[in-house]
C-alpha cells in the first residue's frame, strides 16, 4: 500500500513540477482524518463499521461497495461508487477510533462520498482542525501558504444588507512566506478580525533534512481534517499526519478527561456523594445578534454543527437545550446567552462534538470565539 | 427552579468558573466535596449540610445550610456547633488539607431576612448567615472566618435570570414541562441504539444525576412526573413511535415500560433525517402542552381507556 501511495504523491510531484498542471486522471494523494465510535477495538468490529458506513442504508440505495481485509490487521482496502462517483480507500485503523484513510482517486468524488458517509453514519466524524492547531501544524514544516475560508451565511442571526452588516463571507489564497504577514493585517481590530478564518495551511515537510534534503513532502491540511500530499516521500506525509493525529487525538481525549461531568456515590466513604468535571464554556467577540436565529441553525440537527435539540426559553434570552450529538447519538446539555454557551458534557460524551462546535463556530459565526475551561483558561 | 436546586446550581457554577457567573469561589480554589451527605458530629449526632465545598488552598471548608422556610431549627444549629475539623475528614471524608479551619454557612430568602438569623443570634453561633437578593445574596449576620472567603459574600452579585441549571437539572418540584424537556432526549438516544422498549428506572437513572442515592419515598415523586409525561407523550405527540407497554399496565414488568412500536431513528439515512426534523416538532409540542396551564389532562383508566 505504502509503495503505491508513494508512486501517486512523486507522480502528482513530478507532473506539477514539469508541467504546472497534471495530467487527466491523474490525482493527488489525498489522506483523510476520521474519528470512529466503537466500544469493541478488536478487527472485527472495525470491519463492521466498515461495512455498514459503506452500505447502501448509508450511501443511498444506488451504491455499491466491498470491503476488503488486508494481510494486516485493522487495514482495509474500499471500493466504493454510489451515483456517478467512484473511488478507492485504503483504510488505517490501527488506532481504532483516530483512524486515516487515503485515496488517491478523484478529489471531488472521494470528498462527496466520504461527506455522505459521514452525515449518514453515527459512528463516524472528521477531525476537525480549529484556526489554532493549524496555525502549530503550519509550524511543523517549511510554511508555503494559506487559506481563509468564513461564512457567516449559515448562521444568519444578521440582515446583511444594511449599514454596518458585519462581513458576509471572506474567502481568500495566499501562497508564499508573506502570507502571514497579510494573515496578521487581516486580524488587526480594524480589519476584519472576526471574520479572518484560517482554513487550510500548506507546508513543506521533511522526515528528517539533515540527514535527506531530497525526502520531504508538500502538504495542504484543512479544517476538516483532509491532508492533500505531493512530494518525494511518502513516509514524511505519514509522519506529519502521525503528528497532527497525536496533537488532534490528545486534545480529544483530553477534554473528555476533564470535562465530562461524573456524578458518583462512594461507598467507602460514607457514601459521599460526589461530582468532578466541568462545563466548558464559548463566548464570542460580540453578543449573538438574534439568538432564535442562531439556535435554530446550531441545533437543527444537520451539518455542519450535527447537533438536534429543541431550545428551551428559561428567562429573556437564556435558553438551555438537551441536544443530541448526531456524531455519536449521545446527549449534550448547552445553556446559552447573547454573551455565552455553557456545554455540560455527560459522562461517556465525546470530545470530538466540542471541537466540531468549536471550528464550526471559527467559520460560520465568529473567527475570535474562545473556548474555555473554568476562569477563562484558554483550551486552543 | 425549587430553591434547593438553584443553590446547588449556583454554587457548583460558582466553583467550576462557569462563565456568566462571578470567579471568586473558583480563584480561591473551592470544589463541591459533597451533596447532602450525612455524617455525625463530634456528639455522635447527625448532620447532613446540603452543600460541602472545600479548598486546598484556603485550607477552609464550608458546610451550606439552605433554608426555604423563614425559620433554622434550634436543635439542628446546635447539631452543626459541635462539627469539628476531625469530623470532616474522618467522617464527610474531605481531605485534611482543606480543614484547618470551616464554617458552618446558613442561607435563606431575602423574604425572611428578618426571621432566618434568630435562632443562629439567640443560640450565639458564630454561623454567617446569608440571604438571597434580587441581585445575588448578601451576609446579613456574623462572617466567615476565612477573611477571602468572607469577601466573596459581601455581596455576591448574579443574575438568577441566567444561573446555571444543568449540574442538577431536576428535583420533585420541577415542572412536568421541565421533565418533558429532559425525558425526550434520553429516549430518542435510547432509539438511535435500537433500544424496543424505553423502561422508567434506565429513564430516571439517566435523567436525575445521583438517583441512586435518592430516597425512595422521595423517587416515588419523581418517577411520579416522569410518568405523567411519558403516558401523555406516548398517546399524543409520540403515539406513533411508543406505547405504553401492555404487560407494565398489567403489572407483569416491574417498571412502568413504554414499548417502541416504531423506530424511524434506525434504518436508511435520508428517512432518518426527515425523522429528525420530526422529532424536533413533537418534542417542542409536548413541552408547549405542560406549560400550557390550561391544559386538558387525559386519564388512563385500568383497562387502557383513556378519558379527557
Amino acid at each position: 500500500m505504502a509503495t503505491r501511495l508513494e508512486e501517486v504523491m512523486s507522480h502528482a510531484y513530478t507532473e506539477l513540477e514539469d508541467r504546472q498542471r497534471l495530467e487527466a486522471g491523474t490525482s493527488l494523494l489525498k489522506t483523510y482524518l476520521l474519528e470512529a465510535h466503537s466500544n469493541d477495538p478488536a478487527h472485527q468490529e472495525v470491519l463492521r463499521i466498515l461495512t455498514t458506513a459503506f452500505s447502501p442504508e448509508m450511501l443511498g440505495e444506488k451504491s455499491r461497495s466491498r470491503v476488503h481485509e488486508t494481510d494486516e490487521e485493522f487495514f482495509f482496502r474500499v471500493d466504493t461508487q454510489w451515483a456517478s462517483n467512484n473511488a478507492e480507500f485504503f483504510v488505517d485503523a490501527s488506532d481504532h477510533r483516530f483512524w486515516v484513510l487515503h485515496s488517491a482517486s478523484n478529489s471531488v468524488k472521494a470528498d462527496r462520498i466520504l461527506h455522505r458517509i459521514i452525515a449518514a453514519d453515527n459512528h463516524l466524524d472528521s477531525a476537525w482542525l480549529p484556526i489554532q492547531l493549524l496555525e502549530r501544524i503550519a509550524d511543523m514544516g517549511s510554511f508555503r501558504g494559506l487559506f481563509l475560508d468564513y461564512d457567516r451565511r449559515r448562521v444568519p442571526d444578521v440582515e446583511f444588507d444594511v449599514p454596518d452588516a458585519p462581513v458576509e463571507y471572506l474567502k481568500m489564497q495566499l501562497w508564499g512566506n508573506r502570507a502571514r504577514q497579510v494573515l496578521e493585517i487581516l486580524r488587526q481590530p480594524n480589519a476584519f478580525a472576526n471574520a479572518t478564518t484560517l482554513s487550510k495551511v500548506k507546508i513543506k515537510h521533511w522526515l528528517d533534512r539533515t540527514v535527506d534534503d531530497a525526502s520531504f513532502s508538500l502538504d495542504e491540511v484543512k479544517w476538516d481534517g483532509k491532508i492533500t500530499a505531493r512530494g518525494t516521500s511518502f513516509q514524511s506525509h505519514i509522519n506529519l499526519v502521525g503528528s497532527i493525529y497525536r496533537n488532534y487525538a490528545e486534545r480529544v481525549r483530553g477534554f473528555e478527561q476533564r470535562f465530562s461531568l461524573r456524578y458518583g456515590i462512594e461507598a467507602d466513604h460514607g457514601n459521599k456523594a460526589t461530582m468532578t468535571g466541568e462545563p466548558l464554556n464559548i463566548t464570542f467577540s460580540r453578543p449573538i445578534a438574534d439568538l432564535e436565529k442562531f439556535l435554530a441553525a446550531v441545533f437543527g440537527g444537520t451539518d455542519p454543527f450535527r447537533l438536534w435539540g429543541t431550545p428551551v426559553s428559561l428567562s429573556n434570552n437564556f435558553y438551555r437545550v438537551t441536544a443530541i450529538d448526531m456524531h455519536v447519538t449521545n446527549r449534550i446539555t448547552f445553556e446559552i446567552s447573547p454573551d455565552f454557551i455553557r456545554v455540560f458534557l455527560p459522562d461517556g460524551s465525546c470530545g470530538n462534538t466540542i471541537i466540531r462546535l468549536y471550528t464550526n463556530l471559527q467559520h460560520y459565526y465568529d473567527s475570535q470565539v474562545v473556548l474555555a475551561a473554568g476562569g477563562g483558561e484558554a483550551l486552543f | 427552579m425549587s430553591f434547593n436546586l438553584k443553590l446547588l446550581n449556583l454554587f457548583f457554577g460558582m466553583c467550576t468558573g462557569t462563565t456568566g457567573l462571578p470567579p471568586d469561589l473558583h480563584r480561591l480554589g473551592y470544589i463541591p466535596e459533597t451533596v447532602e451527605t450525612t455524617f455525625s458530629n463530634s456528639e455522635d449526632r447527625n448532620v447532613a449540610p446540603d452543600l460541602i465545598i472545600a479548598s486546598a488552598q484556603a485550607h477552609h471548608t464550608v458546610c451550606f445550610e439552605w433554608k426555604s422556610g423563614a425559620n433554622t431549627e434550634a436543635d439542628q444549629l446546635q447539631r452543626y456547633s459541635r462539627v469539628v475539623p476531625n469530623d470532616l475528614v474522618a467522617k464527610a471524608f474531605v481531605h485534611v488539607n482543606k480543614c484547618a479551619t470551616h464554617d458552618i454557612a446558613i442561607i435563606g430568602k431575602d423574604e425572611h431576612r428578618g426571621t432566618i438569623p434568630i435562632g443562629v443570634r439567640d443560640g450565639g453561633y458564630a454561623f454567617p448567615v446569608m440571604v438571597t437578593t434580587a441581585t445575588g445574596m448578601e451576609t446579613i449576620l456574623n462572617a466567615y472566618t476565612h477573611v477571602p472567603t468572607d469577601g466573596v459574600f459581601r455581596p455576591l452579585n448574579v443574575n438568577w435570570d441566567t444561573v446555571p441549571t444543568s449540574f442538577f437539572p431536576l428535583d420533585a418540584d420541577s415542572e412536568l414541562w421541565e421533565f418533558a424537556e429532559h425525558a425526550i432526549p434520553h429516549v430518542l438516544e435510547q432509539m438511535i441504539k435500537g433500544a424496543p422498549r424505553i423502561r422508567m428506572d434506565d429513564l430516571a437513572k439517566s435523567m436525575i444525576p445521583l438517583y441512586d442515592r435518592m430516597r425512595p419515598d422521595y423517587k416515588g415523586q419523581l418517577k411520579q412526573k416522569i410518568q405523567q409525561v411519558m403516558d401523555h407523550a406516548s398517546r399524543a405527540q409520540f403515539s406513533t413511535y411508543l406505547q405504553r407497554s401492555p404487560r407494565a399496565v398489567a403489572g407483569v414488568m416491574q417498571t412502568p415500560t413504554w414499548d417502541v412500536i416504531d423506530n424511524p431513528l434506525v434504518g436508511m439515512a435520508d428517512k432518518r433525517q426527515k425523522a429528525w426534523k420530526a422529532m424536533q416538532k413533537k418534542h417542542e409540542s409536548l413541552i408547549n402542552y405542560f406549560k400550557n396551564p390550561q391544559r386538558q389532562e387525559v386519564l388512563e383508566m385500568d383497562e387502557g381507556e383513556a378519558v379527557r
